[in-house]
């Protein structure tokens, strides 16, 4: 088991390693370090949506406050992506706290309605606030970070490869702790909530505590990868809050697999590296998109990780238990 | 442990209880019955928190609970389980009573991330806690079921059981034996003596005469919101006034 697991880490060591050695600078390596982001943005939605039940539609707002904070951080007071993660993670959320702490006190329609009015408030506000924001010109010049190594020289993470390195590091670290609050109590927390929220209260679970929380942290990986985002890009404007961002998150989520954090991570590769593939379609391409995700939930109501776990079974020689592979 | 004073609700300008007061000492089993929409429901939603009542006092180990959150009640030691059937449907019977011990234990995101043991430690625990309480129930080798995919009477056991991993001093039961057929009935009627001789307090809403006369120590009757008797349960059956209001014609035959 363990001996398996070793294996397991070191083989995707190997891929994440090799991953920019095979694909070399170009525009492949740039798909790669979007689908890593939006993998950070998904398994944190996935612990609102997946594990608290709470449909949050403006997940857009903490990728594009973590966005900006990290870029406000670095233009202003010269702090590098660093300190960036932490700020914009931070920011997104304090933010998520706050909306949380006003508005999930009646979970269901109301809260659903309100994340769409907030991260629509958001655009608004860097649309609006040209002061701080430029407004629709957007903030351009937000450099990935330089690191001196004293007698080893200087490492520049301008070029596609280390940075995606540096996001594959962050995402790695970042999914793993999504998937160690998921399957801690807390996660069981966040579970009662979705699955009965009367009977939860009634054992003594206090659900708007734990919607406050689920909340949070999904808006807490919402800013780290925000934050990757402007320092890979170099520039933020406010169209990091339209809804389609949100949407294509959900999409992630839903189509890899709610409730299973890994899901989310399959979701995001599938559905960033998909459309842009799809692009020899030509003008069919948002069809055969379209197409695409009908079909997944059609036979895959449960998403895409079903379909891994389903293909997993049948190659073990004889099913063990249905357990579910979780170490908690 | 449980005082109820002068309880009162009016839903919009029916009066759904007035004035109702008792109270339940620990270690009894108290029943409270009455006629469909004598207010029993909604008395039980008033002591756990669900509803605010128009008036009145519940004190729980002489502490004011009215109108507290639910889940603040229950965190005091007195959980509850409801008329229709309430469980996770889609975790095993397992999580669903891993879920009960959440009660009485919080960990931050800190501890979860850097206190490892900690956290081991406590799911070891609850792994062992939840093998007992589902010996006790009566659901052992239902650990890996689905819950939603149980029996009825099997779904009214596990939501008993989550509300014991809450570890409650007074547990309110309402109607365990609906929908039971009489096999079932007296599995429930041994569960709640079981459950007394742990020292729990049970307070039971139910319709099935055979449980309520066979284990109250007390019978409260409830009618059109008014109490109108109180007593063990030979003279609550004896009395003239629950007979006409309630247990009507022919109760001596298909009860007793």
């Amino acid at each position: 088991m363990l001996a398996q697991r070793i294996a397991l880490w070191a083989a995707g060591a190997a891929v994440i390693i090799a991953l920019p050695l095979v694909l070399g600078e170009g525009y492949h390596l740039h798909l790669v370090i979007m689908a890593t982001i939006f993998a950070i943005m998904a398994a944190g939605l996935d612990i609102t949506v997946g594990f608290g039940g709470l449909l949050s539609l403006g997940h857009a707002a903490f990728f594009g406050i973590g966005a900006y904070t990290s870029a406000l951080l670095y233009l202003h007071f010269g702090v590098p992506m660093w300190g960036g993660l932490f700020g914009g993670a931070a920011m997104a959320a304090l933010a998520a706290f706050l909306l949380g702490t006003l508005i999930l006190k009646i979970r269901g329609h109301r809260f659903v309605i309100t994340t769409v009015a907030f991260a629509e408030i958001a655009r608004l506000v860097a649309y609006n606030w040209t002061d701080l924001t430029r407004g629709q010109r957007g903030l351009p010049g937000i450099l990935p970070p330089v690191v001196h190594i004293p007698g080893l020289g200087t490492i520049d993470f301008v070029s596609k490869t280390a940075f995606f390195y540096v996001t594959a590091v962050i995402a790695v670290i970042s999914i793993g702790v999504a998937w160690r609050i998921a399957h801690s109590p807390m996660g069981r927390g966040f579970v009662a909530l979705r699955e009965n929220e009367n009977l939860a209260e009634s054992v003594g679970i206090d659900a708007r505590w734990y919607a406050i929380l689920a909340f949070t942290i999904g808006a807490f990986f919402g800013g780290i990868g925000g934050s990757l985002y402007a320092h890979y890009v170099s520039f933020v404007g406010p169209d990091l809050f339209y809804f389609s961002y949100t949407t294509i998150f959900l999409v992630m989520v839903v189509t890899g697999g709610k409730g299973t954090i890994v899901g989310p991570v399959i979701g995001a590769f599938a559905f960033t590296l998909l459309p842009e593939y799809l692009r020899v379609a030509n003008e069919f391409r948002l069809v055969f998109f379209g197409a695409i995700l009908v079909v997944v939930m059609l036979f895959f109501p449960n998403g895409l990780y079903e379909l891994w776990l389903r293909v997993k079974r049948r190659s073990r020689p004889r099913p063990s238990s249905a357990a579910e592979p979780t170490d908690a | 442990m449980l005082e109820i004073s002068d309880i009162t609700v009016n839903f919009g300008g029916l009066a759904a209880l007035s004035n109702v007061s008792f109270r339940v000492d620990a270690g009894r089993i108290v029943s409270v019955i009455g006629p469909n929409g004598a207010g029993k429901t909604t008395l039980f939603n008033i002591i756990t928190g669900f509803i605010k009542p128009s008036g009145g006092r519940v004190a729980f180990h002489d502490a004011d609970i009215t109108g507290k959150a639910p889940n603040r009640i229950a965190r005091a030691g007195l959980v509850r389980t409801f008329q229709k059937t309430e469980v996770f449907p889609e975790l095993t019977v397992g999580e669903c009573v891993r879920t009960g011990f959440l009660c009485h234990n919080y960990f931050s995101v800190a501890q979860i991330l850097f206190n490892r043991q900690r956290i081991r430690a406590f799911e070891l625990e609850c792994a062992a806690k939840t093998s007992e309480i589902l010996d006790f129930i009566g659901l052992a080798g239902k650990q890996d079921a689905v819950a939603g995919e149980l029996s009825y009477g099997e779904q009214r056991l596990l939501e008993i059981a989550v509300g014991l991993a809450a570890k409650p001093n007074l547990i309110l039961l309402d109607e365990p034996a609906s929908g039971m057929n009489s096999e079932e009935a007296e599995r429930i009627i041994d569960l709640i003596e079981r459950l007394r001789s742990l020292g729990t307090t049970v307070l039971l809403v139910e319709h099935n005469m055979r449980v309520v006369m066979g284990i109250s120590d007390e019978v409260i009757v409830l009618n059109h919101g008014q109490m109108i008797a109180q007593g063990p349960p030979q003279a609550i059956s004896d009395n003239p006034e629950v007979i006409t209001a309630y247990l009507g014609e022919g109760w001596n035959d298909a009860g007793a």
